[in-house]
């Protein structure tokens, strides 16, 4: 049974133009259980709605309106994912303490007395580097990489079958970041659990994944192992993103951006939805939606490839 | 300038609530100029001799719709004479004292410093005495009537505003454009003209909407207990007042009016919260999508 | 962190001897703005002249405005708020009588709001943008939209009139009650006179609800507002994640955090409302601190009046000053 199945996913929001596509006919895999699948792309492509989504945890305004997400082969509900959230300040409940947030996941789910489970919250927090006297702490009084850690802590103690991180350090200095990023590695090389990482910085999924999912406009555009997909990127976009990176190796003279911005949720052109902004667009791209076709490593979405 | 005005408007009037309010303003102060105009009764005519006991709201003592009071009165002509008197003494309020409060915060808000810390201290002490009692002391001096009671309400009420101008102020000297505006060589009183007020309005208006229904409130409280207007000025308040000493022989001379008011109380509610929601931009429906 | 819980409570305990300073000096101010002669205002009728003498040497009256207000606040100082000439009494004592009253009945009445209050908005956030949250906005609308005027007459009608049940002051002249605490249900129950229990549990109930109905209507919607805001916070998200009983998300993450902004309004209208209602007093005829300033208003009694607004702005000043130490404790932020 694969520890992440998605299959066909479309997701929409209510918005004043009612409703509106922000996730479009996703697949997913996670085949292994010490796999890291990155999930990249600009704000607004879906990523945080999709990784929501294998949560559980969409809002209500949001519908799921094809396709299923599976793990181990069951729905969301019956299923035990933890999610790393971006904002740390504001994922933390404000007025309980660290320990205490950490303790009621033993008190419900592996019904422990308080006291056990503050002892195995002290334990947790041990693991992910923060003194054990941080249970009695309150989320205000941590810093930004301490409270992210915390978050990490809450997640293990779920003893979760997946985890989801959305962009989990986006908002912690380099060191910080660097620290973080082995941590959550270890965390699923060492105790087998799969994680879908979610960022906007490719730089990065460099660092963790093992295999690398761009999403643009809602759609999966490029679906490949990650030593694939940088050696060799297929899609223009993801080309783009990589050539949208700093790097050390070539001297560059400017970053070069992509020109253009990131569609609307709903909003997407016709034909490919990546076509106003291609340098490689052609007749074909105006008129027909590419669809996903297999090649060497993985998939990709874009008729250069038919 | 009066499109977008015009478009602002029925956008509001969108709102449910701020609809039923107006609905309910507006047939109130219709009702209240045809009883001006064409009731056959005056508000204070007497009629004690011919009804009593008072005569009870039915159709047998057609035209007396809300029947007569214990002095043979016409509560529909008095309760909608009051309806022009206390709204109009509770505008009277909050133009009055939005006014002076507008002013102080913005004096307070833009020059700071000394003159800042005397004024905001002399509003924190009004605002530290509960309000009615403030007003009730104050009336109690000035002596009982009608006028004397909005002046006392206009004093316990200018702090709420000031403070709110103030503290709106000082957020709006931080931004940008006033500071560009400063840097440009524009004088305070422009400054506050062009660029200060037009951000404070929208937040100020609501507020004088909410807090009318509070001035009407206390007017009629005020002269509930005494202190405001004096027999036979038609005066909610004052007529539930008179009212209560009977109310177990007949309950409309002091119900009906009540209602009356209470309708009037709910309308201005209804606009001003409606208002408040159509501009707390965070009740807004948007898209939660952070990726 | 405690150095800082300290600063913060000695300057708000600071910042409210302020207040109260400020409040002596404007109700001394009121009191020799007096139309007249204001040793005559303050004797009123029985104003002669020996009397007239007496109180202007008492207070100081024929000198400088500095010194009156020294002899003014020295006596106050003393807890002396003078005495009334018209009422016969000491003003002190006069309110002491009366603040049990008033103190009952708004506890009373505010038990009642919060939990009516905070049950219905928690029960309308819950189930939001539905049919039973509609109802439940506009009735608490409806409520805060309600005078106490109408609806005291209303409800003086309904328990007095249609259901003939007892209304009017704390406790029925046949029963004869030794005073232990100087709250009526409590006394009668240590007098062990269920009867007289009964009645007074009767007569509380109506001028209860008047307050009541317009507070519980204001705390459905602060309540549901409130409610709602924490709902749609990224820490509910966590407690979701963590598949934690829905009780537990709802107890636990979203009414304690939900409940910190209604803590202050609420302690706000409580330190309104602690010092009695007048127009709710005088409707019931309920002889608390209410019912005494519009006896006094009704005589003109000026020293009952000033005596009372300045003791109800110490009480307003000092139930503010609670809330807001006890707001230290709730949220953990302001500690920090």
């Amino acid at each position: 049974m694969k520890p992440l199945e998605v299959r066909n996913l479309t997701i929409q929001y209510l918005t004043y133009r009612g409703w509106v596509d922000v996730v479009s006919n996703v697949d997913l895999d996670i085949d292994d259980k010490t796999e890291i699948l990155a999930v990249a792309g600009e704000s607004g492509c879906g990523k945080t709605t999709l990784g929501l989504a294998i949560a559980g945890l969409l809002p209500s305004n949001a519908r799921i309106t094809s396709g299923y997400i599976k793990i181990y082969g069951k729905n969301t509900e019956s299923s035990r994912v933890a999610v790393i959230f971006q904002d740390a300040l504001t994922s933390l409940n404000p007025i309980l303490t660290i320990g205490e947030q950490i303790a009621e996941i033993y008190v419900h789910h592996f019904s422990m007395t308080r006291s056990e489970a503050l002892e195995e919250a002290r334990r947790k927090l041990s693991e992910v580097g923060l003194p054990d006297s941080y249970v009695n702490k309150y989320p205000h009084e941590l810093s930004g990489g301490e409270r992210q850690r915390a978050l990490i802590a809450m997640a293990i103690a779920l003893k979760p079958e997946l985890i989801v991180a959305d962009e989990p350090t986006t908002a912690l200095d380099v060191t910080t970041q660097a620290k973080v990023l082995k941590m959550l590695r270890s965390i699923v090389k060492n105790q087998s659990i799969p994680m879908v990482y979610i960022t906007h910085d490719l730089a990065l999924v460099a660092h963790v994944a093992d295999r690398v999912a761009i999403m643009y406009a809602g759609q999966v555009v490029e679906y490949r192992d990650k030593y694939s997909l940088f050696n060799k990127p297929l899609h223009p976009y993801t080309r783009a993103l990589l050539d949208s990176l700093p790097r050390v190796d070539v001297e560059v003279r400017e970053l070069r951006a992509i020109k253009g911005e990131p569609p609307l949720p709903g909003v997407f052109a016709k034909g490919c939805r990546f076509n106003p902004r291609c340098p490689q667009v052609f007749d074909k791209c105006l008129v027909e939606e590419p669809g996903l076709r297999a090649v060497d490593n993985g998939l990709v979405r874009c008729h250069l490839y038919a | 300038m009066i499109d977008s005005t015009s478009r602002t408007l029925r956008e509001v009037l969108m709102v449910k609530r701020v609809r039923y309010g107006v609905i309910i303003l507006l047939s109130f102060l219709a009702l209240s100029l045809i009883v001006v105009f064409f009731s056959p009764f005056q508000y204070d005519q007497i009629s004690y001799n011919v009804h009593y006991p008072p005569l009870s709201p039915s159709s047998v003592n057609w035209p007396y719709i809300m029947g007569t009071d214990n002095l043979g009165r016409d509560v529909f002509t008095r309760t909608f004479y009051a309806y022009i008197l206390d709204t109009g003494c509770g505008l009277a309020i909050v133009s009055l004292s939005g006014l002076i409060g507008l002013i102080i915060g913005l004096i307070s808000g833009y020059l700071g410093g000394l003159v800042d810390l005397v004024l905001m201290r002399i509003m924190d002490i009004v605002i530290s005495i509960p309000g009615f009692m403030l007003a009730i002391a104050i009336a109690a001096v000035l002596g009982s009537s009608i006028v004397n009671a909005v002046i006392s309400v206009v004093i316990v009420t200018v702090p709420i505003y000031a403070r709110l101008v103030r503290g709106m102020v000082l957020s709006v000297k931080e931004s940008l454009f006033v500071l560009a505006a400063k840097e440009a060589g524009l004088s305070t009183v422009r400054i506050i003209v062009k660029h200060v007020l037009p951000q404070v309005t929208p937040i100020f208006i609501t507020q004088l909407t909410m807090e009318l229904s509070n001035a009407i409130i206390y007017i009629a409280a005020l002269s509930f207990i005494g202190l405001g207007a004096q027999e036979p000025v038609p005066e909610w308040g004052l007529m539930i007042s008179t009212a209560r000493r009977y109310v177990r022989e007949a309950w409309w001379p002091a119900v009906l009016p009540g209602l009356i008011m209470f309708l009037t109380v709910l309308s201005f509610n209804l606009i001003g919260d409606g208002l408040r929601d159509y501009l707390d931009p965070r009740k807004k429906l948007s898209v939660r999508e952070t990726s | 962190m405690a150095r800082n819980i300290l600063q913060y409570v000695f300057y708000r305990l600071l910042q409210s001897i302020l207040s109260v300073f400020g409040a002596v000096v404007i109700v001394f101010i009121l009191s020799r703005v007096l139309p007249g002669n204001p040793a005559a205002a303050i004797l009123g009728p029985k104003a002669t002249p020996e009397n007239i003498a007496r109180v202007t040497r008492e207070w100081g009256l024929d000198k400088s405005y500095l010194e009156q207000f020294i002899v003014y606040f020295s006596r106050l100082i003393r807890g002396d708020l003078g005495d009334s000439y018209i009422m016969g009494y000491n003003v002190s004592r006069l309110i002491a009588e009366r603040l049990p009253a008033s103190l009952e009945l708004v506890v009373f009445a505010f038990a009642l709001s919060l939990v009516i209050g905070v049950t219905l908005g928690a029960l309308a956030a819950r189930k939001h943008d539905t049919k039973l949250d509609l109802a439940l906005t506009s009735l608490s609308v409806m409520g805060f939209s309600f005078p106490t005027l109408l609806l005291g007459v209303i409800l003086l009608i309904l328990f007095g009139v249609n259901l003939g049940l007892p209304v009017g002051g704390r406790l029925d002249a046949r029963f004869t009650v030794k005073t232990y605490t100087g709250l009526m249900l409590i006394d009668t129950l240590l007098n062990g006179n269920i009867n007289a229990f009964i009645d007074a549990f009767m007569r509380i109930i109506p001028p209860a609800l008047t307050l009541a109905i317009p507070l519980s209507g204001l705390l459905v919607k602060l309540t549901r507002n409130s409610v709602l805001e924490v709902m749609n916070q990224d820490y509910v998200r966590t407690a979701k994640m963590k598949k934690l009983p829905e009780k537990v998300i709802m107890y636990k993450h979203v009414m304690r955090n939900a409940l910190i902004p209604i803590v202050t309004i609420a302690g706000l209208y409580f330190a309104v409302l602690v010092t009695g209602d007048v127009v709710v007093e005088t409707i019931f005829a309920w002889p608390g601190l209410g019912r005494l300033v519009w006896e006094a208003v009704t005589l003109r009694d000026y020293m009952v009046i000033q005596g009372s607004v300045l003791l109800v702005s110490i009480i307003y000043i000092t139930v503010n000053l609670i809330v807001d130490t006890l707001y230290v404790y709730i949220d953990p932020r302001i500690r920090g």
